[in-house]
């Protein structure tokens, strides 16, 4: 029967293999290329096992042997804080169960899985970064800021910030990111002064470290000198040291009398777009004006800074007019600039007139020390001639001799020592300025001429305390004495008039009438303004206030406050043609068509004479 | 071989000798043959093919075909009965198998794939004396040949020490032509005969023995069939009665 089993054929042979499990790829997003990863913050930990082709049947992760997380799957995702974990080094484990895809009938049958792990190093450091200050300097090509290199890990950018207003230390501008980590300076080219602040932060290990504010200031280009120079005004200023300068302009605006008008409305006399330009004359000035000026600095993009405004006198302005009294031979320096603040201005005097009250010697010093001119002040006008005066100083008056005869004073004579007093009066006039006293002088502001001289009658005991001014340019001056009628056209006294010593009040012009009304309580004079004729002098109660002229009814009425009534008089007479009781207190209001209007306390009476 | 083998030729043997010793029979000769066949089988070749690189695909990565339907030895009866002159009638039983094997054995298990192919046989034809000189002769031979095949596909998987195993059984029926040429001594009424011979045959799909419409096809969905289409190179020994 052997023979017969060779007969029927029976399959033979074998092949044995040794089949070998294919590794699976096991990552972790951090880095997969080195076993040592540096962590800080939060982060998020993506771990995967893959083997191509073969399903992988569950992962894990773990940290310092304790399980993160585990997905029946081939990956996962997870949030960690990593500080929780202590700083230093950490073991993070990822491990896998994963069919071994070896070829093997177990594998084919699909039960053959092998555990595969793959193992890191966490280096976790949650060091915060420091900031120290940086340093700032202004350069031509702008304010650079240095910060020390930021050496140690996980850098992620420098931010520089610009914080515009010292005064607003929370305000600040990010101005610039830089994210080499080398590069430890940036210079701001857009620094337009005249301060500003610095400040950068570290970014690094998902923590932001702010430096302190460094401010730099650098002083605003501002000029220094405003000089008159002959019939000009040298200007100097400072340098620009902005890269971003753009062009120097030079604002002036004039001063009249004194005024400070803002330099805001100035006009522009002048503009350099080369920083090194700091001079310029100004030549352009008008006579007897003073004017103020001021450099404004701007940037290219428009940005301005203003320098501070710069006082000039104008040239031929006239010196305030000041009294000064000394002991008669005493010789005393008056110090022309102390009035003003501004010491660094320069007083440059084209003329000086000098009104002599008394026997005087006028010296006038450019320097306060040495005398240019001395000479007895019988002339009453000082000129200096524009083109060889130098600055002036200081002005020296020196009396020599005491009262005379002719003068007129009210009280004690100061020149003796006494402090008393000097009657001193003006009256302003459309830009004339007349001086009371022994001599009377109008000035045209403008060109600085004398354009009237009178001498006041001999007053007697009492001084010039009123005045009236007509439509027609007539003015009437009144003492206690005498009434007196001017011509503002030569400005010459053309009549006077004697007046009751004890009828002292107000003097109104009524031009309808051309009557001069002098009004006091107790009595009404009225004269004819053309020739000072006594037109009506009549007593009236002294009680009587509020007197007014209504110049339609002719009457003149006011309150009688003793009688509890208001009373009307007729302007001529005197006649006394209205009385009705009023409440004390009432207010009146005069002339309404020839009416009188009463109001007291919510009711009004109206009286028709 | 099975018992059941053995016996049926045992008892076509006995057949044989009875129809040659029967009433009227005159100059019948019985043969029995040994003979070594090479088979065609081409759409078994590529089957197996194919199931290789199935099961590679299926994770047996390492699976191999270690035994492809190789030549093997087969065994004939015959019968012969003169007809005139130099022709006789010839009738034959013959058994024949081969085989093949996919297998992969590692740490972890095995695989094997086994496929026993046999065959019956019976064919009638005439035999031809074209040259005889003395006890030497030259014979040829025609048959018309009708095939029974029967393919037992085993699959064992085992893994560690558990196994699975499933036995299917697949047969077809095919006819062929087979010519062949001998060369015979006769000794008396003993002659041994060697003998070559090309079968021609067609090869229809296996189907499962319980059920004909159940037939097999390969992965590539290409009809498998025994196609025995070959030579045989036999020895015989014949007994004229």
């Amino acid at each position: 029967m052997a023979g017969c089993s060779d007969l029927v054929y029976e399959p033979s042979g074998e092949n044995p293999v040794d089949p070998t499990a294919v590794a699976p790829d096991l990552t972790l997003n951090l880095n997969d290329t080195r076993d040592t990863i540096r962590v800080w913050g939060s982060l998020q930990l993506v771990y995967e096992a893959t083997n191509i082709g073969y399903p992988v049947l569950a992962t894990r992760l773990l940290i310092d042997g304790q399980v993160i997380q585990e997905t029946g799957g081939a990956g996962g995702a997870v949030m960690v804080d990593t500080r929780q974990f202590s700083t230093g080094s950490h073991s993070i484990q990822l491990q896998a169960l994963v069919r071994s895809g070896s070829g093997s009938v177990a594998d084919a049958v699909g039960i053959e899985v092998i555990p595969a792990q793959r193992q890191w190093t966490l280096v976790v450091d949650n060091r915060v970064p420091v900031a120290v200050a940086p340093t700032v300097q202004v350069t031509a090509a702008g304010a650079v800021v240095s910060w020390p290199a930021y050496r140690t890990f996980a850098f992620q950018g420098y931010d520089l910030y610009r914080h515009p207003d010292p005064l607003q230390p929370n305000q600040r501008v990010l101005v610039a990111t830089i994210t080499d980590p080398n590069r430890t300076s940036w210079t701001d080219t857009m620094f337009f002064g005249p301060a500003v602040g610095y400040s950068y932060a570290i970014r690094a290990a998902d923590k932001t470290a702010t430096s302190n504010r460094v401010d730099v200031s650098v002083p605003t280009p501002d000029l220094i000198e405003a000089t008159p120079v002959g019939r000009g005004v040298r200007l100097r200023w400072t340098r620009s040291p902005f890269a971003r300068f753009g062009r120097y302009r030079l604002l002036r605006v004039s001063a009249l009398n004194g005024e400070s008008p803002s330099i805001y409305d100035g006009r522009t006399i002048a503009a350099f777009s080369s920083a090194d330009s700091t001079t310029y004359t100004d030549t352009t000035q008008a006579f007897g004006v003073s004017y103020r000026y001021q450099l404004v600095i701007e940037a290219t993009d428009g940005a301005t800074l203003y320098g501070a405004t710069r006082p000039t006198f104008a040239l031929g302005q006239r010196i305030p007019s000041f009294r000064y009294s000394a002991p008669v031979g005493s010789q005393q320096a008056v110090n022309l600039l102390s009035a003003s603040s501004d010491t660094t201005s320069r007083l440059n005097l084209q003329s000086l007139t000098v009104e002599r009250t008394y026997p005087a010697f006028v010296s006038v010093s450019p320097d306060g020390n040495r005398a240019a001119t001395v000479a007895p002040i019988t002339a009453q006008t000082v000129l200096v001639d524009p083109n060889t005066f130098a600055p002036l100083k200081q002005l020296s008056l020196r009396t020599t001799l005491g009262l005379q005869p002719d003068s007129w004073y009210q009280g004690a004579p100061p020149f003796l020592g006494n402090e008393g007093p000097l009657v001193y009066n003006e009256l302003q006039f459309s830009g004339v300025t007349v001086y009371f006293g022994r001599k009377v002088a109008a000035f045209d502001p403008v060109t600085d001429r004398t354009i009237a001289t009178m001498t006041t009658p001999p007053p007697g005991e009492s001084s010039v305390s009123v005045q009236a001014i007509s439509s027609s340019g007539r003015f009437a001056i009144i003492n206690r004495a005498y009434l007196y009628r001017i011509d503002a056209s030569g400005f010459r006294m053309v009549q006077a008039a004697p007046v009751p010593v004890d009828n002292w009040g107000m003097l109104q012009f009524l031009p309808t009438d051309d009557l001069l009304l002098r009004l006091n309580p107790n009595r009404l004079t009225v004269f004819r303004s053309e020739d000072l004729t006594l037109v009506s002098d009549v007593a009236l109660p002294a009680t009587l206030r509020e007197l007014h002229y209504d110049p339609i009814s002719g009457l003149v009425g006011g309150v009688n406050e003793a009688a509890g009534r208001f009373e009307a008089y007729r302007l001529q007479s005197g006649e006394q043609v209205l009385s009705v009781p009023v409440a004390v207190g009432s207010n009146v209001i005069y002339r309404l068509a020839g009416s009188v209007l009463l109001s007291n306390q919510g009711w009004a009476l109206r009286l028709t004479p | 071989m099975s018992i059941r083998t053995t016996l049926t030729l045992a008892l076509a043997g006995i057949g044989c000798i009875l129809m040659a010793s029967a009433p009227g029979a005159a100059q019948t000769t019985v043969r029995i043959r040994g003979s070594f066949n090479r088979y065609s089988l081409r759409a078994l070749h590529v089957a197996q093919q194919r199931t290789e690189a199935d099961a590679q695909t299926a994770g047996f990565r390492y699976a191999k075909a270690v035994d492809t339907f190789p030549d093997h030895t087969g065994v004939q009866i015959e019968a012969l009965v003169p007809l005139s002159g130099a022709v006789s009638l010839i009738g034959s039983i013959g058994y024949g198998s081969t085989g093949g094997r996919i297998h992969q054995l590692d740490y972890s298990g095995e695989l094997r794939l086994d496929q026993r192919l046999s065959h019956w046989s019976g064919s009638t034809g005439i035999e031809a004396v074209p040259l005889k000189q003395g006890p030497h002769s030259i014979r040829l031979t025609l048959s018309l040949v009708a095939l029974a095949t029967s393919m037992k596909d085993e699959s064992l998987i085992r893994v560690l020490d558990e196994s699975h195993q499933e036995t299917t059984k697949l047969i077809s029926s095919d006819a062929g032509i087979e010519v062949g040429a001998a060369y015979q001594i006769s000794v008396g009424p003993v002659s041994l005969n060697a003998r070559g011979a090309l079968l021609a045959a067609t090869g229809r799909p296996l189907h499962l023995s319980d059920n004909d419409k159940a037939q097999l096809y390969d992965s590539g969905g290409d009809p498998v069939g025994a196609n025995w289409s070959g030579s045989r190179l036999s020895i015989g020994m014949g007994y004229t009665f």
